[in-house]
């Protein structure tokens, strides 16, 4: 019950912790500061809170795929906002890296992510911890797996802060490239979950290499989107949001003025 | 602004959270093996004990019922109920898949004997060995052994029970890593903060430097990193101290070289003069400049001198009033002379600084009022206390600054732009800033009660015998 616990929660809070990470490392390589934080916290505690309430009445909507369509919607959601906050981050005549958007912005991906993610764990830990045998194993797997998460995701953080400013600006870009395809990939699998896309003629099949049910391979879902048979919808999907991330990336880094400090 | 200490200590803390807790998982893993292996042991055991039960039993009866049930070892050794009855040839209820461990003994597909689930199917595939199967609504973990005469022994027990004890033990183990998490934590936080010392130490011996300190930093035995900083730093502070100690040579030298040719020009003039008469255009014309020429020099100079880098100001208890009777008196004649009239008011007051700086301090401003008041203003010099300060204060009725202009007349050679045509090179509140500066003190510009004109107060440090 323990190591199902830990794999669990890590897996949701490593997701939202890199991604809240690489916004933050973003904001501190732009010099916006921090002050969204706090919107950004207040909304997703009322999200978690919201979307754990409601999950019931969501399941049972749209021939019972609700919930899987509200979590697609709200990963497909982030990707989109994690790419405004992209192109929000080209350099201005003054040689700012921000606008008044851009903080609104972070705070909102931020929110849904974590709305995402906490809901999840929420629900697990309360409907688990409500039995009296399994409860000291949940507890302690739950925070053994938010412990791990929270510690990669600030280790990640020094990791891109501490680089010099254009580097570390473009490697807070590029990260971010890759958690919103990869949750595009996620999306996309739970709207084929609920039957709205099809799953058909897999690309590969690399579970030779990293099972999805293994450590890693659930690991690698949570950050990356990994799936180890994508199909042709799937794989089209994830290069599509990668490539137009990435576009958006090259569009803030190379904007027309490159005389401004990042750091 | 980033803390070096706050740094350290979320990364330290981050580090040793993520490496403790991936070892207490790797650890409960390999506790998990180790338990799971014990407990397959103890289905072995059971599946002996079967088969003893199996064979003495056959012995005793010398038949084999085609179908029968048994108590279960567990219920024989942990629930012992004196005085129960023995179980019928139905088999005994007492064992129910909610106890967690069931058993089965068949042969050639006949149920002889079984517990704690019931006897329809099999538990598990006839293959001898370890498995698992879903059964009664539970996971379990089954043991088939194939015996004599094609009988077939299957064991289970169920997989969510079995490990109940072990993780519980396991977990007693991992449990502190979290309680203790905050203890590491205050821990880091402390160590952090010893291990920046010398860093802070570094850090407040250059903040308490004064600006004229040019000593080197006293560090001992300095850490290897902070080596390099504080041998930078002492030999950064040797050449500032040689480049300073070569300028205020020139400022000397220069002041020398630059007024003796000047005093010659003034003899040579003073002699054309007896040669040329004394209103000539060209004579009046070349002195007017060769006195620009000095009074730039002498400025020149004063704004080497009073730099705060170059000066080292003998200070000493100064009587403020006593200081502006005396410039003013020596000034008097110019003032006469240019139609101004000057006043001296207030009473003593004492201020710790450079006499001669003082000097050349009131000398400016005086000399300032006195090119830009006009003829016919009236200028005054007031000392004493105000706002609890020493002051010195020199008004007069003149055009004044504009307000937008009070912050920058203090730059060097910054000139008000006004058509009144009066030289000067623009240093002169310049000089004052920097003595100013020197002794701590604040100047400020102000229009004085009347509206017109311009009233310079200089407020000084409070001085201990004015106290």
């Amino acid at each position: 019950m323990l190591i199902n616990s830990v794999i669990l929660v890590l897996r949701e809070v490593l997701e939202a912790a890199i991604l809240v990470t690489a916004l933050l490392a973003l904001a501190r390589v732009i010099q916006l500061g921090f002050n969204w934080l706090w919107p950004a916290a207040v909304a997703s505690v009322a999200g978690v809170i919201g979307l754990a309430s409601a999950l019931g009445p969501l399941t049972d909507m749209l021939d019972g795929t609700g919930q899987e369509v509200t979590n697609a919607a709200l990963q497909i959601g982030v990707f989109f906002v994690v790419c405004a906050v992209i192109l929000d981050t080209r350099e201005r005549s003054d040689g700012r890296h921000y606008s008044a958007f851009t903080g609104p912005l972070m705070a909102l991906a931020v929110a849904l992510a974590v709305t995402r993610e906490g809901s999840e764990v929420l629900l697990y830990v309360r409907g688990f911890a409500a039995v009296e045998s399994y409860r000291q194993a949940v507890l302690l797997g739950s925070a053994l797996g938010a412990g791990i998460g929270v510690s990669a995701g600030t280790l990640c953080y020094w990791a891109l802060v501490t680089r010099p400013g254009r580097l570390a600006y473009r490697l807070c870009l590029a990260s971010l490239c890759l958690l919103g395809a990869g949750m595009v990939m996620q999306g996309v699998m739970l709207l084929e979950q609920a039957g709205w896309l099809l799953n058909v003629d897999p690309v590969w099949n690399s579970s030779w290499l990293v099972s999805e049910e293994s450590v890693t391979g659930e690991l690698l879902y949570a950050v990356l989107g990994y799936e180890a048979t994508p199909g042709r919808v799937q794989l089209g999907l994830y290069l599509a949001s990668l490539a137009l991330a990435i576009s958006a990336s090259i569009y803030a880094a190379r904007s027309p003025y490159r005389g401004g400090q990042t750091s | 602004m980033t803390s070096i200490r706050v740094s350290l200590v979320a990364m330290l803390i981050a580090a040793f959270t993520l490496v403790s807790f991936l070892a207490a998982l790797l650890g409960y893993r390999a506790s998990m093996d180790r338990a799971e292996e014990l407990l397959d042991t103890q289905l072995r055991y059971a599946v002996d004990i079967l088969r003893y039960h199996d064979a003495v039993g056959a012995e005793a009866t010398g038949a084999n019922s085609p179908e029968r049930q048994i108590d279960s070892p567990e219920r024989q050794i942990d629930s012992p109920e004196p005085g129960a009855d023995s179980p019928g040839p139905e088999g005994d209820k007492s064992l129910q898949p909610g106890e967690g461990f069931a058993f089965q003994v068949w042969r050639d597909d006949q149920l002889l004997q079984h517990a704690g689930v019931p006897g329809s199917e099999p538990m598990a595939s006839f293959d001898a060995g370890f498995d698992y199967a879903n059964f009664g609504g539970f996971r379990w973990r089954t043991l088939t052994v194939a015996g004599a005469d094609g009988t077939w022994y299957q064991v289970a027990e169920r997989a969510d029970l079995r490990f109940t004890l072990a993780e519980r033990v396991v977990m007693e183990s991992v449990l502190p890593l979290l309680t203790w998490l905050p203890v590491a934590a205050v821990l880091i936080w402390f160590l952090v903060g010893w291990g920046l010392a010398p860093l802070r130490s570094l850090s407040q011996q250059i903040n308490r430097k004064a600006s004229d300190d040019l000593e080197p930093l006293v560090f001992p035995t300095p850490p290897v990193e902070l080596r390099p900083v504080v041998g930078s730093t002492n030999a950064l502070l040797a050449r500032l101290s040689s480049a300073l100690q070569r300028e205020r040579d020139f400022a000397s030298h220069a002041a020398h070289e630059l007024r003796t040719p000047i005093s010659g020009l003034k003899i040579h003039l003073h002699n054309l003069s007896q040669d040329l008469s004394a209103d000539h255009p060209s004579l009046c014309h070349i002195r007017a400049d060769v006195d620009r020429m000095q009074h730039l020099v002498e400025q020149l100079l004063d704004i080497s001198r009073t730099q705060p880098e170059l000066m080292r100001g003998h200070f000493a208890t100064v009587n403020l009033h006593a200081l502006a009777e005396r410039v003013a008196a020596s000034l008097w004649p110019l003032f006469s002379e240019a139609g101004l009239s000057l006043s001296l008011g207030g009473e003593d007051c004492t201020v710790q600084g450079d006499e001669v700086m003082l000097d050349t301090l009131l000398r400016n401003l005086l000399d300032n009022a006195r090119k830009y008041a006009g003829r016919g203003s009236e200028v005054e010099v007031t000392t004493g206390m105000d706002e609890g300060r020493p002051c010195l204060v020199v008004t007069d009725d003149g055009p004044g600054i504009p307000a937008a202009e009070r912050d920058q007349v203090f730059r060097r050679f910054y000139r008000v732009d006004d058509s009144s045509g009066v030289g000067g090179a623009g240093l002169g509140l310049a000089i004052v800033w920097q003595i100013a500066q020197l002794h701590g003190a604040e100047v400020r510009l102000d229009t004085p009660p009347p509206g017109k004109g311009l009233a310079v107060r200089v407020y000084f440090p409070v001085a201990e015998a004015s106290q």
